[in-house]
């Protein structure tokens, strides 16, 4: 990237909500259906129709936008905007126009070590289109109307961000609220979740913006971010060749890894809004915004940022587990208990819980596993009633059953021996048997050390205490 | 005010020809003088009517209709869709 210029980045994100039924018809939201069964006359457009707004769209809308600090516009209405296109059957999308649900916000991201607040516009509630399967064995392309009508925000953010860096971020911090409020399945390899990338550049130190470049069809982080890389890189080519930019929209192709001019400013549609003449305008009680607001829980950045001044967690393990609400939840429930610390709980969320959760493709909260189980063994750890490895025995059993690891312990006799004329037999007769490596270390192979207290743990059966074998041996060496 | 015909036509997607462009110019002309003589429309036409609100509706699960009948109109049908002619936008 040349660095005499700066990136300026905007994004328009559409996620589909996860409600029952449709924005304006009782048809069922649900993806992956056959073709075309949920579906009826006022979802296909049928003339003659009238739809009926579905409140959980605007209740769901409120959460989102009470998430991301906005003003909720409690008096709001619905606009038409004219397109003609295949997908849509009305030839128009109802949508929210000059009074969107929620406005004037702002969300905090994380990028490096530095936390940036980026304006949101504006948030509002819309339907979405059907669904073109382009086929050419029809010699034609087919409409499947099952996705037509389905609710959707758009989320509107001011150009603030710098980076391809930062919109990546971005774009996974508002996935993680959505799915923090349980308002949509944000998965983006089902196009839940969309986003459309304005791009500029500009001299680095300048006030005014660039000319601006919309790029469309953008759906998977890595496709947000290369498509901001690239398209950045081409306004710096053309600019440094001395070529003027034009406000267009391009269409990213994210197998080729580039985008393609769509259309230009002069084709710009004219999408003629006017306020939709089939349904009324709507007050949303205060006493309803306020509860909305009320019931907001604890967002992914305050989590990171918690787990990392509260919990002394490194940043890296805070984020991981912030931006995972299954791990969340769980990292959380285990520390309301109080029994045991954090730092070895998040290596355990981390490492075998997590390890085992993706071998059996569900979530931690699918696992028959137990908060209070868990919590016990973490806490023989750390009281050093048993060491890592025989924790490791006790986690194979209470990860499928409901056993208490300290019956576990006293039936497997897995509690650490600390007693240390039982540690020093084990210590001798070790040292008697390797004679060879004895003599390694005494001839400066320090890196044997390893070894033998690896040979006292397995005549241990795992149950010594590895810290005080240690000590042991090179005392035990050195006085031989 | 001038109407551009040429752009209006290319966003309606139809054909015009060239020496039709006049003779559409002015009847649009005319059809602008028409509602331009309407009343203005008092306040804001773009604020909400508080006094006269519309109900939601509960977020529940109505039947939908049988496909063989939402179907049953198109030109032509495919694999349970419509299919129309080919378009990439």
């Amino acid at each position: 990237m040349n660095n005499k210029y700066e990136i300026v980045v905007g994004l328009e994100v559409h996620a589909e909500l996860s409600t029952k039924t449709k924005i304006f018809c009782g048809c069922k939201n649900e993806f992956g259906a056959e073709v075309n069964t949920n579906v009826c006359p006022v979802c296909m457009g049928l003339p003659g129709t009238l739809p009926v707004l579905n409140e959980k769209v605007v209740e769901y809308g409120i959460r989102m936008g009470h998430a991301l600090n906005c003003t909720i516009n409690r008096a709001t209405k619905h606009d038409r905007k004219n397109y003609f296109y295949a997908d849509l059957p009305k030839a128009y999308q109802t949508t929210q126009d000059d009074v969107p649900l929620c406005a004037n916000g702002y969300l905090d991201i994380l990028v490096g070590d530095e936390t940036r607040r980026i304006g949101i516009t504006r948030l509002h509630i819309e339907e979405d289109t059907a669904k073109l399967i382009h086929a050419d064995e029809f010699g034609g392309t087919l409409i499947d109307f099952n996705r037509c009508g389905v609710p959707l925000i758009e989320i509107v953010s001011e150009p603030d961000m710098r980076s391809a860096e930062e919109a990546k971020v971005y774009l996974e911090t508002l996935r993680t609220i959505l799915l923090y409020l349980g308002i949509s399945d944000a998965k983006m390899q089902e196009g839940s979740i969309r986003a459309d990338v304005n791009v500029s550049v500009r001299p680095v130190g300048a006030k005014e913006y660039g000319v601006r470049v919309e790029t469309k069809n953008v759906s998977s982080f890595s496709g947000v971010y290369n498509a901001i890389v690239y398209e950045a890189n081409r306004q710096i080519e053309v600019l440094e060749n001395g070529g003027e930019l034009f406000q267009e929209t391009r269409r990213w192709d994210d197998a080729a890894g580039k985008n393609v001019l769509m259309r230009s400013k002069e084709d710009a549609q004219d999408y003629r809004y006017f306020p939709e003449p089939d349904l009324l305008g709507y007050v949303i009680p205060e006493e309803l915004v306020e509860k909305l607001k009320a019931e907001l829980p604890e967002l992914p950045v305050q989590k990171t940022l918690r787990y990392m001044n509260e919990c002394g967690l490194s940043r890296a393990d805070a984020e991981t587990i912030a931006l995972s609400k299954d791990k969340a939840f769980f990292f959380d429930a285990c520390m309301a208990t109080g029994k045991c610390g954090p730092k070895l709980l998040s290596n355990w969320v981390l490492g075998e819980i997590t390890r085992v959760a993706n071998e059996r493709r569900c979530e931690i909260s699918e696992l028959p596993l137990t908060v209070e189980n868990l919590v016990d063994m973490i806490a023989l750890i750390e009281n050093k009633t048993i060491s890592n490895a025989a924790a490791k025995t006790v986690f194979e059993i209470i990860v499928d059953k409901d056993e208490k690891p300290a019956d576990i312990v006293k039936a497997k006799g897995l509690a650490q021996i600390s007693d240390t004329s039982a540690l020093q037999t084990i210590v001798d007769s070790v040292i008697a048997a390797n004679e060879k490596a004895i003599n390694d270390y005494k001839g400066g192979r320090t890196n044997v050390l390893g070894f033998l207290v690896g040979q006292c743990m397995k005549q241990s059966k795992g149950q010594g205490n590895p810290a005080m074998f240690k000590e042991m041996m090179i005392a035990a060496i050195e006085n031989s | 005010m001038k109407i551009d015909i040429r752009h209006i036509a290319k966003l309606s997607k139809l054909s015009i020809p060239e020496d039709q462009i006049e003779r559409f110019e002015k009847e649009m002309q005319s059809i602008i003088q028409l509602v331009e003589n309407l009343p203005e429309i008092e306040g804001k036409a773009t604020a909400v009517d508080t006094e006269n609100t519309m109900e939601l509706r509960a977020d529940e699960v109505v039947a939908s209709a049988s496909r063989e009948d939402m179907l049953m109109n198109a030109p032509q049908v495919a694999a349970g869709c419509i299919v129309m002619p080919k378009v990439v936008e």
